[in-house]
């Protein structure tokens, strides 16, 4: 089985920065960067309730600004 | 449901379950009663000097009748890890706590390290009906320290002990025995919403910016002739189904109404059942109140003994009438009358004690710092807040003394600490925080809270007989807080920490971002490094033994020889916990504890995992005292009406000492020695 995908657009003087900031960074491929750029992004939107919920004990701890 | 409605769902299920209490009145044990009083941060350096200039005189009086000496601290020297040596008897490889916050090895995000959250048994699943549903059973908070508890030893031998408030004991646990046992927990008890506090202030100032800070928020009103209306928001409806996807389900709420006098600085306040007239500058008295979950059928599910509402009470203060209105109020407590969370053994004591006393703050740390670090409160409108919390706990504590017959007396006030974290600068003429004007204002502060506690101790030398022990102590000193050390700045411009070529530096907090397969260290918490390692952290790649080994000793080389623009150190010592503390558990431990030189602690960014540009920072905080350095630096206080056996007692030798005082032997697991005498 192969799982879908979709093609998105990019600006191409974008997707050669991309690539060289791939490239440098070590990964195989730019798409494989462009996809962990995007799920590490997205991943800030997917925080779970445990996870904020944590984050707010903490920040009421005083000792954390 | 995410984890605060699971907590306050356990809580309320746990109240049903346990509405039978203890509680006979009669002593069991007819020998000599020892008093022990935890002052929390008092310094050995400033009891002495105010002590020699005649400024304590009870402190005195009691030192002159049998001794004073510095009390080694835990390392680190933080209250969770220093009260959990006391009450086992044990280092942090018997308690296992190493820190406010702990870290999940697998996702290496942080947590509260004192208590967690158990979940109900998968065949126990709620029971549906449309949007709501019916919980068969709870989920109850768990304490995660580990060992034994002193006064579980005395409590099976018959000793009658009362605990109030000590730290790093939420959720209280029932103690078998013979002896009777009360116990109000302390730091760790969260307030209504599952945090260590968030307050709120409601205003109508449009320079005022509104929203989330740091322990609490700022919420907008909109006065329409005078007339404002604001929601306290609670915790999420127990009852309510998740919806669908999102997983979350919408919180509980209180409306209240306010009117302002169009001309005098007075405002009346509707809340519920509640009205109240107040001034500006004034503090109302405790409001409690319901949130209600709204399900149908509400009365016949409580004759069920099912709960539909959840019982929650607030403080207000009026801080401005005109111009522009502006309430404060505190977190939402737990109402210790009908207590939503396990505060108290037996259950019904938290209520006792409200009745004897007066209704008091139920949440772990009340005076909640962020009120005045976030500008939520002045300093003096702070000040005030916590000496009525103070004047609160010295008439619990008059109530302990009366009914103190037989047995042990723990009794435990967090005041001294707290002051000394918001107002060190003031008494500090080297502080870069210290404002001139503000220093002479304050600069006295903690000296005076320092006289309360003396006219603690001198009540407490009155309330005891011949034959009677007294221990006073502290569980760690302080220090200035100048600067802060960044840690993961440190081992990222090191190469012990590696970022993802996408990730910015400033940008990351919780360690997101970072390149997990070329890290092979990480700082979490106020004094914790750990090792990212193979097979235990999520991504590790450090081999455990000799590989963990090395990298720790070349990075305590190199952190001890870190210097500032002055040539000092900043890191004057490292702890090995596999060496220091043989027990820990490496699930839990960090591998490496920090050390600081005075005037330094952890950078406010790196203890949750954030890596600032800067190296060492400027504390211009209103925190600006602390005590998370080397333990050596900051030992705390023993003062006792009878003679200290050693040179050198430390917190783990009180547990063993108390049961010495009541002539049992020590149970394994406890370390520490006896040192007082008992003849």
């Amino acid at each position: 089985m192969f799982s879908s995908t979709v093609k998105v657009k990019i600006d191409k003087s974008l997707h050669e920065r991309l690539a060289r900031v791939a490239a440098a960074g070590g990964y195989s491929s730019t798409d494989e960067f462009i996809v962990h750029i995007l799920e590490k992004e997205s991943s800030k939107f997917d925080e779970t309730a445990d996870e904020a919920e944590v984050e707010k004990q903490l920040r009421g701890l005083g000792y954390i600004e | 449901m995410n984890r605060i409605g699971k907590a306050i769902l356990v809580a309320v299920a746990f109240t049903t379950l346990c509405s039978c209490g203890s509680g006979g009145d009669e002593g069991s044990n007819g020998s000599a009663r020892l008093l022990f009083v935890g002052m929390d941060g008092m310094d050995p350096v400033l009891l002495r000097r105010w002590m020699d200039e005649g400024k304590l005189p009870n402190f005195k009086r009691l030192a002159d009748r049998g001794d004073f000496s510095p009390l080694a601290t835990s390392m680190p020297p933080q209250s969770p890890v220093a009260w959990s040596n006391v009450i086992s008897g044990g280092e942090p490889g018997v308690h296992q706590i190493y820190d406010f916050i702990h870290r999940d090895p697998k996702t290496y995000f942080p947590y509260l390290s004192t208590s967690t959250i158990d979940s109900p048994a998968k065949d126990r699943e709620p029971y549906s009906i449309g949007q709501w549903q019916l919980p068969l059973s709870g989920e109850l908070p768990k304490l995660r320290r580990e060992g034994p508890a002193f006064w579980e030893v005395l409590v099976e031998n018959g000793v009658d002990t009362a605990v109030y408030r000590m730290p790093a004991n939420y959720p209280a646990a029932e103690v078998d025995g013979d002896g009777h046992f009360h116990c109000l927990t302390g730091m760790g008890t969260p307030d209504l919403l599952g945090s260590y506090g968030n307050f709120t202030v409601f205003t109508s100032d449009p320079a005022r910016k509104v929203g989330d800070v740091s322990g609490g928020k700022f919420v907008r009103l909109v006065p329409i002739d005078h007339r404002a209306e604001g929601t306290f928001e609670g915790p999420p409806n127990f009852l309510r189904k998740a919806v669908e996807k999102k997983k979350e389900v919408p919180d509980m709420e209180m409306p209240f109404h306010v009117v302002r006098d169009p001309e005098r600085e007075l405002v009346k306040i509707s809340i519920g059942d509640h009205t109240l007239l107040l001034s500006q500058g004034e503090w109302s008295d405790w409001i409690q109140f319901d949130f209600e979950t709204g399900i149908p059928m509400s009365t016949v599910l409580e004759v069920m003994g099912a709960p539909t509402s959840i019982a929650g009470m607030v403080r207000l203060y009026v801080k401005q009438v005109h111009p522009e209105l502006e309430i404060f109020a505190t977190p939402i407590n737990i109402d210790p009358t009908r207590p939503a969370n396990p505060i108290s053994v037996p259950t019904r004591f938290s209520a006792d004690l409200a009745a004897a006393t007066g209704l008091y703050f139920t949440a772990g740390i009340p005076e909640h710092t962020p009120e005045v670090m976030q500008g939520g409160l002045t300093e003096d409108q702070w000040f005030e807040k916590a000496t009525f919390i103070l004047d609160e706990r010295i008439g619990q504590f008059r109530h302990a003394l009366k009914s103190f017959d037989e047995g042990c007396l723990f009794y435990y006030f967090g005041t001294p600490d707290l002051i000394s974290h918001i107002f060190w600068r003031d008494q500090d003429p080297q502080h870069p925080g210290r404002d001139p004007q503000q220093g002479d204002l304050y600069a006295d502060v903690i000296e005076r809270t320092y006289q309360r506690m003396d006219g603690i101790v001198g009540e407490a030398i009155d309330a005891l007989d011949d034959g009677d022990t007294l221990i006073v102590m502290s569980d760690h000193g302080f220090a200035s807080f100048r600067w802060g050390f960044n840690l993961n700045t440190w081992l990222l411009e090191n190469g012990y920490l590696v970022l993802t070529p996408a990730s910015r530096q400033e940008d990351v907090e919780y360690l997101q971002g970072v390149n997990w397969s070329k890290t092979r260290a990480y700082g979490l918490g106020l004094n914790g490094l750990y090792v990212n390692q193979r097979g235990r952290e999520g991504q590790g790649i450090v081999a455990n033994g000799p590989q963990t080994r090395a990298l720790l000793a070349e990075i305590s080389q190199k952190l001890l020889e870190v210097r500032d623009d002055r040539g000092a150190a900043i890191i004057v010592r490292t702890y090995v916990v596999a060496d220091e503390y043989p027990g820990a558990d490496p699930e839990i431990a960090p591998d490496l504890l920090v050390g600081y030189a005075r005037n330094y602690r952890a950078s406010w960014k790196t203890i949750l995992g954030s890596m600032p540009k800067q190296l060492v920072e400027v504390n211009t905080n209103r925190w600006s005292g602390d005590h998370c350095i080397a333990a050596d630096l900051v030992p705390g206080i023993l003062v006792s009406n009878r003679k200290i056996t050693i040179k050198d007692p430390a917190l783990t030798d009180l547990a063993p000492t108390i049961l010495d005082l009541f002539g049992m032997d020590v149970p394994q697991g406890m370390i520490g020695r006896k040192i007082l005498n008992v003849d």
